[in-house]
């Protein structure tokens, strides 16, 4: 008896698992996926610049150098530096903190909103789905700027604000996406028989509906990344997000970046880059990630852990 | 999968390209700096003046900002924008005389009446007037008359003084904008406006005040015909007045147009002669609410004339139309860091000295405004009451070096030595607060800013809920200026004295200067006033900024003199002004 089951009709062996499904998953993140794999490392590396901005900037975040304003880019000033002298590279890392951190904290709020709402209001269904959709019918009407204006304006600007304002808006708004998607697959025959055994409403959610609804929460989350970053440079444009001295990529691009774009075109095209580059990683870790957390891949040659050895046809 | 490495590499491409030739600026950039280190003077073209031309079209963009009435008793500051070329004032500069295209004494870029010495002051509806101690006499100009032939309510009658009383007495009682206390307070400044005989006006005042012409021929002042007033002064088809254009069109988010009045009555002097003006047969006035694109009008040859351009597209204009002509001038605001001078620890004034000392003023002057004046602050050169730098005591001299050691010092001396912070408050992009931000952490000093959108920054400014804050004076407006520093003006009745800054001693001499007639007694006055507010450092100054007017060279006699709120000289340049339609064409326009 080995470690594997022959399956003698096809001459191939197949082994089981012998590491953990974390680490299968990322074994398959780099052989399947590698462009996913190199969004993931770009994703994490902003991510780590951003926590380890302090150490990382070579100049402070508001350190100015008046008589080097406007400066293209050199050996000193690797990135340039932007009207007030401030280095440029120093302002991308430290806007990484901002951006990633809001992009990243504000999209998993409203994540976990809209599919907390999704799946309640249309698993459940009858009245409280009545309700919570007539809620949010009214939200949907309002205009979505002014809402995040009022909300910050109430609270005051920061980004801890900005990150709850943005999540709950966005999470309200992306509710009646995914309550669509829980409709259509609490039909499915797995639930009929899960409810038919006893299974709690809770473990269905949790344990049938919410793995196969993770590919579209996964992709919903991927695309509004980029979104909830240049609406956080909206909000601070309008004076109602993170406030100056504190860069963030959006504000960069939409302040001092956008109004001397002739005069220093680099202002606008480093934290361009850098929200590119983070948008472009996001969404191709993001396909990766839904692909291989597809519930329907399970089973067969794509079975976690499971290796497929090459062995002579039987016959 | 190659695709998308494909396109990613063309991407990278893309940007590698921008980048580099963005890094290949470096050494021009660096020329052209040091070409404008060298530039003190303002550059000016001048022109030889060929024979007037009568016909075309003069586009101008003086302000991005829309009137939202014809009557300037129901607008504000800046519909006599564009209501001025309709509507006449008793008084406007002497641009003639004493601008550019005569003596060259007064540049005219900015044309607030209570500015100018008296002497470049001239008549516009008012022929010659009297100063009194308890009135003020003007003799109106006959043969002045109303052009009122697009209207059916009224006949090109003759101006007399009675329209001048109806128009000034109007102002007096009905314009709710003007909130200043002098024109207000003791039942206003003008207490009892009447027409002696057809042709003069007698207003009674309660006392002389310097800034009479401000109260008699500004915004709010403008004389319409009494029978526009009736039919309903807030139609712009309604305006009637006695100005160089009569109203032809608004076009909101587009332009406001205008024709020509065949009968005005004021005639221009070139070379000695007189002519009847205006030479175009329409002035058009933009508004183009963004910086780029009214660059672009100008370039493209939309624009004729661009009053009021950053100096940061320059470099590119002298580059892509170096046959466009220009002038400098310095902005009449000074723009600074205001501290409340009545809260802990900013009402101790070696703190707030120690904080302008703390600040490299010149190298935030020039970052922030790319060109200006840093030392225009309290009053600029040429105003009452200047005083040299190298005039003033050492005491208030040692404000403008930089020196944080010693800032250092003086907070410790006051008890500060861990430092402390400050709450400020701005718009936009708070550039003076996040450069101050940066030179006062070196300083021990933190300031915390936040940036409000306008309705909210208005509110939070009127409710004093700051400790410091961006601020700004009217330098070229005695009273304004003044206004910053007087307790009168203290939030919540205004916003103006946003430092808070009470002096009795500045408000009893202020009321005493204001009424000497005698304008070298009066600057006397403001000398020691400015020297105490200098020194009490109620306002940290960054100065004013450089500013550029632009106009192209088939712009005829012309020389870049500048509108401003107040007795509006503009539309009679303009009207003066005319377009050379052959050089134009050979131009390629």
């Amino acid at each position: 008896m080995g470690n594997g089951a022959d399956d003698s009709s096809s001459g191939r062996a197949t082994e089981r698992k012998r590491h953990s499904r974390l680490v299968d998953f990322f074994i398959r993140l780099v052989r399947e996926k590698p462009l996913g794999t190199l969004g993931a490392v770009i994703t994490l590396l902003f991510l780590f610049t951003g926590i380890f901005a302090d150490l990382l900037a070579p100049y402070g975040m508001n350190e100015i150098h008046p008589a080097e304003a406007l400066a293209p880019p050199s050996a000193k000033y690797w990135l340039g530096t932007d009207n007030l002298g401030r280095d440029m590279l120093s302002r991308v890392i430290f806007g990484a903190r901002i951006s990633m951190i809001v992009g990243l904290a504000a999209t998993t709020l409203s994540v976990f909103i809209s599919t907390t709402i999704g799946m309640l209001s249309g698993y459940i269904g009858g009245k409280i789905d009545l309700i919570l959709q007539r809620f949010i019918d009214a939200v949907m009407c309002l205009p979505f700027l002014p809402i995040l204006l009022v909300i910050v304006a109430l609270v005051g600007p920061g980004m801890l604000t900005v990150i709850i304002a943005m999540g709950i808006v966005w999470g309200i708004n992306g509710s009646r996406w995914m309550r669509g998607i829980i409709l259509s697959y609490k039909e499915n025959m797995y639930i009929e028989a899960a409810k038919a055994i006893g299974c709690p409403t809770r473990r269905i959610l949790t344990r049938h509906l919410l793995p196969n609804v993770m590919p579209f929460v996964i992709t919903g989350f991927t695309i509004s990344v980029p979104g909830v970053i240049i609406t956080e440079a909206a909000l601070s444009f309008l004076g109602f997000g993170v406030p100056p001295p504190e860069p963030s990529w959006g504000g960069m691009l939409s302040g001092p970046g956008r109004t001397n774009m002739f005069l220093a075109p680099w202002m606008a095209i480093w934290p361009g880059l850098a929200l590119s580059l983070v948008v472009y990683s996001i969404s191709m870790f993001g396909d990766a990630l839904r692909d291989l957390l597809d519930p329907r891949l399970r089973g067969g040659v794509g079975r976690y852990g499971v290796r497929v050895k090459k062995g002579k046809k039987g016959g | 999968m190659k695709r998308k490495i494909l396109w990613m590499l063309l991407s990278f491409l893309l940007v590698a390209a921008l980048v580099l030739s963005s890094c290949a600026k470096e050494e021009v950039v660096g020329e052209q700096e040091e070409e404008e280190e060298e530039e003190e003077e303002e550059e000016e073209e001048e022109e030889e003046v060929g024979a007037p031309q009568y016909g075309g079209t003069l586009t101008v963009h003086r302000t991005s900002w829309e009137p939202w009435t014809a009557d300037i008793i129901a607008g504000t500051w800046g519909t006599d924008i564009y209501t001025g070329p309709i509507v006449d004032q008793l008084l406007m500069g002497d641009f003639e005389t004493y601008g550019p295209r005569g003596t060259n004494e007064f540049g005219f870029h900015t044309i607030l009446l209570d500015f100018m010495p008296l002497r470049f002051v001239t008549g516009q509806l008012a022929e010659r007037w009297e100063l009194n101690p308890k009135s003020i006499v003007f003799h109106i100009r006959p043969g002045v008359y109303w052009a009122a032939d697009q209207v059916d309510f009224m006949e090109s009658r003759e101006l007399t003084a009675d329209d001048v009383v109806f128009a000034l007495n109007r102002t007096n009682n009905e314009c709710v904008w003007l909130t200043s206390t002098a024109w207000t307070k003791d039942g206003g400044f003008m207490e009892r406006i009447y027409a002696e005989d057809r042709y003069t006006v007698v207003v009674e005042i309660p006392r002389f005040d310097f800034a009479w012409p401000k109260w008699l021929s500004t915004a709010a002042t403008g004389i319409y015909a009494p029978e526009a007033i009736e039919a309903g002064a807030g139609e712009w088809d309604n305006v009637v007045g006695t100005g160089p254009f009569m109203f032809k069109e608004f076009v909101t988010g587009s332009h406001i147009a205008y024709v020509r009045n065949p009968n005005f009555w004021w005639k221009a002097t070139i070379d000695g002669k007189k002519y009847e003006v205006p030479f175009v047969d329409e002035l058009v006035c933009t508004f183009i609410a963004d910086e780029s694109t009214r660059v672009s009008a100008l370039r493209t040859g939309k624009l004729d004339i661009y009053h009021g351009m950053g100096l940061k597209y320059e470099e590119t204009l002298a580059e892509k139309n170096p046959e466009l002509l220009k002038v400098r001038w310095l902005h009449n605001n000074t723009s600074g860091i205001a501290l409340r001078t009545d809260i802990e620890p900013l009402n101790n004034k070696e703190v707030r000295r120690a904080l302008m000392i703390a600040l490299d003023l010149p190298a935030i002057n020039k970052t922030v405004f790319f060109s200006g004046e840093p030392y225009t602050y309290p009053t600029r050169q040429g105003m009452p009451g200047y005083i040299p730098l190298d005039e003033l005591p050492e005491s208030t001299r040692v404000l403008y070096s930089y020196d944080p050691d010693l800032a250092k010092k003086m907070l410790a001396d006051e008890g500060y030595s861990e430092g402390f912070n400050i709450k400020a408050i701005a718009q936009g992009q708070a550039e003076m607060l996040v450069m101050a931000k940066s030179y006062w952490e070196k300083i021990g000093v933190e300031l915390d800013i936040e940036v409000l959108e306008s309705v909210s920054y208005t509110a939070a400014s009127f409710a004093g809920e700051y400790e410091a804050i961006e601020h700004v004076t009217e330098n070229l407006n005695v009273r304004a200026n003044f206004e910053r520093f007087l307790s009168a003006y203290i939030p919540p009745v205004g916003n103006l004295n946003a430092s808070f800054y009470s002096n009795p001693y500045i408000d009893e001499e202020y009321v005493r200067g204001s009424a000497i007639i005698d304008p070298v007694e009066r600057e006397a006055v403001w000398k020691e006033l400015y020297s105490i507010i200098h020194d009490d450092v109620a306002m940290i100054p960054i100065g004013a900024q450089h500013m550029l007017t632009y106009w192209w060279p088939w712009v005829q006699n012309y020389y870049g003199e500048k509108w401003d709120s107040g007795a509006d000289s503009a539309p009679y340049i303009e009207a003066a002004t005319w377009i050379d339609e052959d050089m134009k064409a050979e131009m390629g326009y």
